[in-house]
């Protein structure tokens, strides 16, 4: 077994901060792509909140390096079988893609009318490998995780599709949240598939630790695992976006309570694996 | 030629002249400890320690105590997991099979740390770097042994051209077999591809704290992609059912 790396922090609120980042561009995509005109405000808007989260995501991770001015090393190899080196380059792609959509964005809302249906094609055709960097980006860092020698983490292959639906319910969270009053078309029923898609993958995840699942379960991350993880994270806003109609302020709750439940399945996740 | 150590731990009498040895040629500091009620000393392998005797007490089948004694370090494996994930290229195979670590590349991510099956490699907080046993690239490539070879008293450590060794390695398993020790077996032939630092040992490995079956961290990497791919499409699908309008029913 390898030697705890007390990843600190600056990691957990990367694997938070990054989720979100990946979550929300992918899904401005996908709506960019799929979506009629109603969908358009969660482009808009997941473009916008991409942006400033990817750019946030690399000072994160040099913080938390033993040398941070050597954060450049990084980019010295490109490394197949390492998932922190391609995940280095896919986060310098993701940053980029995320800033030419966003850029897109606001080109079209200035456009003569004649012009703004050309930027809009474009800016679906550069949606496509940007949306396929974000569910990089998500999953990556659950693959990392798994390509270790430590326990919980070291060979279990569902972190990362665990990360990519965590990036989905977070990213439309801050989405929503971005949204205030307005009311965005879509989010619901994608709230609904992306936390019940979680919670399966929740299952797969401690069936796969088999006895060491306790630690979340039994042991000392119990309560913030039913808590946060469980009932806030999933279990609440699952039950409040299928039955419930309360209108916006419903939508703020369920997106705050969506991040609580991301924020502490990447810290358990993180923290579980260097007990 | 792959050159290799093998540690004959039937011959190792604790002394820890290797791990004192080590500490001089690296100019290695000696750490801050504590009394544990045992000889071992320090407690683990760390960035200051690179090769460390462990004592371990058995009672063996017969009842009677024994005394076991493994002089560990890094083993320098085929399959090397931390070679493997590090992103910076720190971490690199010299041509006859160590893995060496240039500290003017690492800049102390960490992975390596986590991926280690052994427990071998360790962050130094003074350098922020990380450091391990590099198999003492500087004597071996001047056609000395590593010093901790060079120190052993006993035979216990020795250091050549790997073939070789594995062949001595089996001719001594049986020798120990022969004299009635049960558990006298080879460490570190097929482990991983391969270790460069070989044993023979006279319990089970898990005994002497090393992983019966250490797993190459890198492995993983596969499966964990294809069901990120597939968890992918599924949110892909997701996102698709739900933003695409229905003929003429608002979403409410």
């Amino acid at each position: 077994m390898g030697k705890n790396p007390a990843w600190s922090w600056y990691i957990v609120w990367y694997f938070f901060v990054g989720g979100v980042a990946a979550g929300a561009y992918f899904l401005a995509a996908l709506a960019d792509l799929f979506g009629r005109e109603r969908a358009q405000p969660v482009a808009r808007i997941g473009y916008a909140i991409a942006l400033p989260l990817a750019l946030v995501c690399p000072i994160l991770l040099t913080l938390d390096l033993g040398m941070p001015v050597r954060a450049f090393y990084m980019f010295r190899l490109f490394k197949t079988g390492s998932p922190m080196s391609v995940g280095s380059w896919a986060l310098l792609g993701f940053g980029l893609f995320s800033l030419v959509s966003l850029i897109l964005v606001l080109a079209e809302t200035r456009a003569a009318p004649d012009r703004a249906p050309g930027i809009r094609r474009l800016r679906r055709a550069v949606g496509v490998p940007g949306m396929l960097l974000g569910f990089f980006i998500a999953s990556y860092t659950g693959v990392l995780l798994g390509t270790t020698n430590r326990p919980v983490w070291g060979g279990n292959a569902w972190i990362g599709p665990l990360f990519i639906a965590s990036a989905a319910s977070t990213g439309a969270a801050a989405i929503a949240l971005w949204a205030g009053r307005a009311r965005i078309a879509g989010l619901r029923r994608l709230d609904v598939i992306a936390i019940g898609f979680e919670a399966l993958l929740l299952v797969l995840f401690l069936q796969s630790l088999g006895a060491a699942a306790a630690v979340f379960l039994t042991g000392s991350f119990a309560p913030l695992f039913w808590g946060a993880v469980v009932v806030a994270g999933v279990a609440l806003p699952f039950l409040l976006q299928l039955f419930a109609r309360g209108g916006r302020g419903q939508e703020l709750v369920t997106a705050a309570l969506l991040l609580v439940g991301g924020f502490a399945l990447r810290y358990l996740i993180l923290l579980s694996g260097q007990a | 030629m792959a050159k290799a150590i093998l540690v004959d731990t039937s011959k190792c009498i604790g002394c820890r002249g290797c791990q004192v040895a080590c500490k001089q040629w690296h100019g290695l500091q000696a750490e801050s400890t504590r009394f544990e009620g045992t000889y071992e000393n320090p407690p683990d392998l760390s960035a200051r320690t690179w090769r460390k005797v462990r004592f371990i007490e058995t009672v063996g089948e017969d009842g009677r105590l024994r005394w076991r004694f493994i002089s560990d370090a890094c083993k320098h494996c085929t399959d090397a997991s931390c070679l493997a994930v590090c992103p910076t290229g720190a971490l690199f195979r010299r041509p006859w099979g160590a893995v060496d670590l240039d500290q003017e590349l690492c800049n102390g991510c960490r992975y390596c740390v986590a991926a280690c099956p052994f427990g071998v490699v360790t962050f130094n907080e003074e350098t922020g770097r990380v450091d391990k046993c590099l198999m003492c690239p500087d004597r071996v490539e001047a056609g000395l042994a590593p010093s901790c070879v060079t120190t052993c008293p006993t035979g216990a450590l020795s250091f050549g051209d790997r073939d070789q060794l594995l062949s001595q390695a089996k001719k001594r398993v049986a020798e120990l077999q022969a004299k009635g020790e049960k558990g006298a077996q080879l460490y570190g032939e097929r482990e991983l591809s391969g270790l460069h630092q070989i044993f023979v040992l006279q319990e089970r490995p898990q005994v002497y704290g090393q992983p019966e079956q250490p797993q190459f961290a890198v492995a993983s990497v596969f499966p964990s992609s294809v069901t990120s791919v597939l968890a992918s499409v599924v949110m892909g699908v997701a996102a698709l059912v739900a933003f695409r309008e229905r003929g003429g029913k608002g979403e409410e």
